[in-house]
């Protein structure tokens, strides 16, 4: 609490504000953008902070986060087009809401409600990050090995948008490209084929911006438009008073959105649709959602905020991101030196009060651009070209993958892994498991030779401690209810050719 | 400020099987991959301590992906013969490389891939970026040719200053 206090002081300083709003402006113009994601936003923006020292670049990143998580439900509400995806939720009832002429109010709700849940989930990681770090240090490396490849399970189940198993295929092709280059036991080279640029296996910043940039270029320059106008907004300010009624649904979502957060990889999307299914549940009005509930866009909002602290819970105690976007901050603190893990809070425990003070002044930067600014900034968003501007955002992409390690073979990586992200991403492959499996993919790959190597070569080592028994039975357990699914809906498709619409395979 | 056109209303049903011969093709390709890995695999060195094998991760992986693409394969496709239809899957490959955003997309893919292979090698960074930034713009009619030029120009020259000069990041 007093580092906290004492981060807390030592970051006012006017240029660290300047940093703070500029990434929180960043954010919101970039998170209202249709096709600048969460994730491309923070992947591009660190290509800029790499000459940044270490808390400056955290200040950008982290502000452009909360920023962008919140910036698309300016347009969900206003102009029913979520800018990410972690706002889709928000155009059910947001939408509803501007059509009755309350976009206004809707707008400062939405803030409101993502300043709260920002909050609680910077509570979240201020309390239980040190509890997990706690118990990760009686962590061995099988626990880690099982941890890797449960991270890749719950995170392909959850985000597959058709098959459960798509999702771990795609989780299996990440950490096999993570497999790529120096062996870190022996140096032996894997699947170099004598390029010497493969030695230290493929870079992951060119690799994220590949598969989350080039699929939306080419999605947003391949689409038809239409023009939209954007509805009248007199007033942004919401009823503070009307806002505390709802402290259960906001108290409600925004443990949804930890909870979410903290499992491996799944992300804001998915916290957001979550904490408005559980809203809309235990509702005492269910029937208003959908058609302009304040509750539901209250859910979808602290849902998607309240994920960012929780996303950071397991980047700072495993080394494991929580999201995406996590992800690539995972990336920018390799490249700034920082090695998150087990022992990182041990070691350098100030950096755990470092990033809960910058997410509460993010937070406030948030809530101030969002209140006062976001009506002009919209009017100046909507005007903007979307595939002129998706050509510039091609350039960025190009230099974000390029400055890393300043070689053409990255850029070439990167539009490579674009096209494999865009084919996937056509056949309803989820893409967050990929990315999750090359971040995980060291930890599996050292961890799964050294348990070996402890148990002598006996598989049954990994069943030997507690912990890992647990793991494996949770690994199991997951596969075994996909197969469980997959009985079910194979000798309904067998009676049913009709079937096949609901769901389809295993 | 532009919206997305409305979605094509598409028979569910047929989307899913759409799905699942997509997933066939897919299939097959990954099966060819995991081949091809395996065969790798094997080739390499065993060390002295043989628990600690480079190969261990990677081989277990490629079984794995093995038996998913047998659960896919076995879970819908053997259950369902129309997603075996060999002429239905010729058909909807047929039409979908006569789709507009098939060749738009295909249209970004080149000019990317010009950029990247082409333009940054032999033309110094900022003629290349205008280039590609105006080419892009023209290419899909996206603005007037004086404001292309504009954009192409004045994005170039930003990135220039911001990345060349105030972070000092060498540029491609």
């Amino acid at each position: 609490m007093i580092q906290l206090l004492q981060h807390l002081i030592a970051l006012a300083t006017p240029w660290n504000f300047v940093l703070v709003f500029a990434g929180s402006t960043i954010g919101i113009i970039g998170g209202a953008l249709p096709g600048i994601t969460t994730t491309l936003g923070v992947a591009l923006l660190t290509s800029v902070t790499f000459s940044m020292q270490t808390q400056d670049a955290l200040l950008m990143l982290l502000s452009l986060y909360v920023g962008s998580v919140y910036g698309g439900s300016l347009t969900a509400i206003t102009i029913n087009i979520p800018g990410t995806p972690s706002n889709a939720a928000t155009t059910l009832d947001g939408y509803p809401l501007a059509q009755r002429g309350e976009a206004g109010p809707a707008i400062g709700l939405g803030t409101i409600g993502s300043f709260v849940g920002t909050l609680l989930g910077t509570f979240a990681l201020a309390s239980v990050t040190p509890l997990l770090s706690r118990i990760t240090l009686e962590f061995s490396s099988v626990e880690y090995f099982l941890l890797a490849i449960l991270g890749v399970i719950v995170c392909g189940s959850l985000s597959a948008p058709d098959l459960a198993v798509k999702g771990w295929m795609m989780g299996f092709l990440g950490l096999l490209m993570a497999t790529i280059g120096m062996d870190e036991i022996h140096a032996f080279p894997r699947y170099v084929f004598g390029h010497p640029q493969l030695m230290d296996g493929i870079a992951f910043i060119p690799v994220m911006i590949g598969v989350f940039g080039v699929p939306e270029i080419i999605q947003v320059m391949s689409r038809r438009e239409h023009p939209t106008e954007v509805p009248i907004i007199k007033r942004v300010l919401p009823n503070l008073r009307e806002i505390r009624t709802y402290w259960r649904v906001v108290l409600q979502s925004g443990l949804v959105g930890v909870g979410i957060g903290i499992i491996p990889g799944v992300g804001e999307d998915i916290a957001s649709w979550s904490a408005y299914d559980a809203a809309k549940r235990t509702s005492k009005h269910p029937e208003e959602y959908g058609k302009g509930s304040h509750e539901g866009l209250l859910a979808s909002e602290v849902g998607n905020n309240s994920c960012i602290g929780g996303a950071i819970v397991p980047l700072l105690a495993l080394g494991i991101p929580g999201s995406p976007p996590a992800a690539i901050l995972l990336g920018a603190m390799f490249l700034h030196g920082l090695r998150p893990g087990p022992v990182f809070l041990l070691e350098q425990p100030q950096y755990l009060s470092l990033v809960v003070a910058i997410l509460l002044y993010a937070s406030f930067a948030m809530l101030v651009v969002g209140l006062v600014v976001s009506r002009t900034l919209l009017i100046y968003i909507v005007k903007l070209p979307p595939k002129v501007m998706m050509s510039v955002v091609a350039t960025l992409c190009v230099v974000g993958a390029y400055s890393l390690n300043l070689n053409l073979f990255d850029v070439q990586m990167m539009l490579l892994f674009g096209i494999f992200g865009s084919v996937m991403r056509k056949f309803k492959y989820p893409l967050a498991p990929f990315v999750l499996g090359m971040v995980l993919g060291p930890m599996a790959d050292g961890n799964l030779r050294r348990a070996l190597l402890v148990g002598n070569g006996n598989p049954l080592v990994f069943v030997s401690r507690p912990v890992g028994l647990i793991l494996t039975i949770v690994n199991v357990l997951l596969l075994v209810s996909q197969f469980g699914l997959i009985r079910r809906i194979t000798s309904r498709l067998g009676k049913k050719p009709d079937a096949l619409t609901s769901a389809g395979a295993p | 400020m532009v919206q997305n056109a409305p979605a094509d209303t598409h028979d569910p049903q047929d989307e899913v099987r759409a799905l699942r011969q997509g997933d066939l093709a897919l299939l097959v390709a990954l099966l060819l991959f995991c081949g091809i890995g395996i065969a790798l695999t094997l080739q390499f060195p065993q060390f002295e301590e043989r628990h600690t094998w480079p190969g261990i991760l990677p081989m277990v992986l490629f079984v794995g992906l093995i038996l998913m693409a047998v659960w896919i394969f076995v879970g819908t496709h053997l259950r369902e013969p129309a997603f075996r239809d060999v002429r239905s899957l010729c058909r909807r490959c047929r039409e979908g490389l006569h789709k507009p955003e098939f060749h738009r997309g295909l249209l970004v893919l080149g000019l990317l891939g010009m950029y990247i292979f082409f333009l940054l090698p032999y033309l110094p960074y900022l003629a290349s970026t205008t280039i590609f930034v105006f080419i892009s713009i023209m290419a899909f009619r996206a603005a007037p040719w004086w404001l292309a030029a504009l954009v192409s120009i004045l994005n170039s020259a930003t990135l220039y200053v911001v990345f060349g000069k105030l972070y000092r990041i060498p540029l491609p």
